[in-house]
């Protein structure tokens, strides 16, 4: 079996300036894979040219077997690779349930014909839906808003519900952006266990754009660092001591990027709670 | 009571092209979140291809009006994936300003290649005859025609709340990043709205065309589009139809009981208050005010 992930030599630019610089490398079947580094390294822009968001100048991205250079991002979701957004995206005028219960579309489309023409069998695969759905809320401590309305959630529990909301159908592979920006302390963890418990019972492999180091060890097994889009380090994560050096010795090579990364993410976490 | 019906049957009757216009500017906006200033161009080019052909080449009807509908289909799809697609993330003006300029572009063309002239188009299934109604004459292709508008819309407006394609457009219009997430095409998606939007101002344009004549001017009745529009709410499409109809009867009720030169000022009085009372227009969404 070929790696799930494999990435070479990918490039994106942005009318004139490289956001990514001839990045590669692999993510094994199971394995979790945390991608740090200072703000506009090119973590996010790296995870939409993997989903097909944006088109790389040059490289290629493989996906569970498939090239999928040129694919757009629905094309990458139906193959089985989902991903979830840094700012969540959930309809704030629908219930919490029904936003987890978005994810099932990618499976079972909404039609009327079958509703029509075969509505017992449709009903039983809706209320299966229904069931995954609350089963996976239960699993991030979230069963009791299932009937809230999303947009009296706190933000972090939006993002929750994002990521849930990614999780349906078990997705072989599943692309998740700063999971953890703008959650405090408790759904932090809540979401360790969850991503945690995704592991372990779907086998699901992982790739984490991440700023907090906590999160990146207790779920990751590898890390690369990125800065000024060029891949700076490729390591285990037990083999490296000091992770939250890891994104400031990739920034050090760049004397304009002052910031450490501990700082930039702080930062970040503050801007991305007051524009839910 | 004559002038009453007539009235209201004049009313009914522009609402019907109205209604069409309208409908495709809101599949256009819940699409692209755009407004097209060319949509009165998609009207008229249409309905002077129609009449052009059937007048000067002897082409049959129905011929003369797929062609167009191609014609009309192509400049949409030109205007949004050449033009529109390229404005992603940009300023929301920049992109009504380039509908704007696509209009511009049209006209010149349409000086150009119709100069002016007046046509008539004939549709050739069309009953003949009129019947009375209280004594006041109304034409049976008038109130075919009329119909047939505002069944369209209707079907359209079904087709968008209860299809699968319609429920990929309302995915699409709410969160494009989330729907393309569920598997949805989204460039698909606007594509298609762009070209029925397209499709259906060359109906009403065409469908006018034959209970009156096509002329420049239609291009005026295009712009009350645009009070239509904000009566009815931008995005919703039985939204439409009522602003179509309501400033059709506006028109109508002005040019019958006051006088036709307070056509504007009647329509946008009505409308200024509607938007003092209800931003979001009679049938649109809360959220829809920040044009």
């Amino acid at each position: 079996m070929t790696s799930p992930v494999a990435v070479s030599g990918l490039s994106v630019e942005f009318g004139g300036v490289r956001a990514l610089d001839d990045v590669g490398f692999q993510v094994e079947e199971g394995e979790a894979m945390a991608i740090v580094g200072p703000n506009g390294a090119g973590k996010s822009t790296l995870l939409n040219a993997i989903n097909g968001v944006v088109r790389p100048a040059a490289g290629s991205v493989r996906l569970l077997g498939r090239q999928v250079d040129g694919w757009r991002a629905h094309q990458v979701a139906r193959h089985g690779v989902h991903r979830t957004f840094q700012h969540p995206h959930v309809l704030e005028s629908e219930s919490v349930l029904r936003n987890v219960m978005i994810g099932g579309h990618v499976d079972r489309e909404w039609l009327w014909s079958p509703q029509v023409l075969r509505p017992f069998a449709t009903a039983r695969r809706e209320e299966e839906l229904r069931r995954e759905c609350l089963d996976l809320l239960e699993t991030a401590d979230l069963g009791g808003a299932a009937h809230m309305k999303t947009a009296d959630l706190p933000y972090g529990m939006k993002k929750l519900v994002d990521i849930l909301r990614s999780l349906v159908g078990s997705p072989t592979v599943l692309l998740l952006d700063e999971p953890s920006s703008g959650m405090g302390e408790v759904d932090r963890q809540t979401l360790i266990n969850l991503l945690l418990k995704v592991r372990a019972e779907f086998g699901t492999t992982l790739l984490i754009v991440e700023h907090h180091m906590d999160v990146v060890r207790a779920v990751a097994d590898r890390v690369i660092a990125l800065a000024q889009g060029t891949l700076m380090v490729d390591a285990q994560v037990a083999e490296v001591s000091d992770l939250t050096n890891l994104g400031l010795a990739s920034a050090a090579h760049d004397p304009d990027i002052s910031i450490p990364a501990a700082d930039s993410a702080m930062a970040e976490s503050l801007t991305s709670k007051e524009k839910p | 009571m004559s002038l009453l019906l007539a009235t209201l049957w004049g009313g009914f009757s522009v609402g019907a092209t109205l209604a069409l216009i309208v409908l495709g500017m809101v599949l256009i906006f819940r699409a692209t979140d755009t407004f097209n200033f060319a949509h009165g161009h998609f009207m008229l080019i249409p309905a002077y291809l129609v009449g052009k052909w059937q007048v000067e080449n002897d082409m049959p009807f129905l011929l003369a009006l797929t062609c167009a509908l191609l014609v009309v289909s192509a400049l949409s799809a030109f205007l949004y994936s050449a033009v529109l697609r390229k404005t992603v993330g940009m300023p929301l003006f920049i992109p009504v300003i380039a509908t704007l300029g696509f209009a511009a572009i049209l006209d010149g063309v349409i000086g150009m290649v119709f100069q002016s002239q007046l046509y008539n188009i004939s549709i050739p299934a069309l009953p003949d005859g009129a019947f009375d109604v209280a004594g006041l004459r109304i034409g049976t292709g008038a109130v075919v025609i009329a119909g047939f508008a505002y069944g369209l819309g209707i079907l359209v407006a079904l087709i968008v709340q209860y299809t699968a394609v319609g429920a990929r457009m309302r995915a699409v219009g709410q969160d494009s990043m989330l729907a393309s997430q569920g598997g949805i095409n989204v460039r698909r998606i606007y594509l298609g709205s762009w070209i029925v939007a397209g499709v259906l101002a060359a109906l009403g344009g065409i469908a006018y065309g034959s209970t009156n004549i096509v002329s420049p001017s239609m291009l005026d009745l295009a712009f009350l589009a645009f009070p239509a529009l904000l009566l009815g709410g931008f995005d919703s499409i039985p939204g439409a139809l009522v602003g179509g109809l309501c400033v059709g009867m506006i028109q109508s009720a002005t040019s019958a009981y006051i006088g036709s030169e307070y056509l504007p000022l009647t329509t946008y009085s009505l409308i200024l208050v509607v938007l003092l009372v209800r931003p979001q227009g009679l049938l649109g969404t809360q959220e829809v005010t920040r044009v």
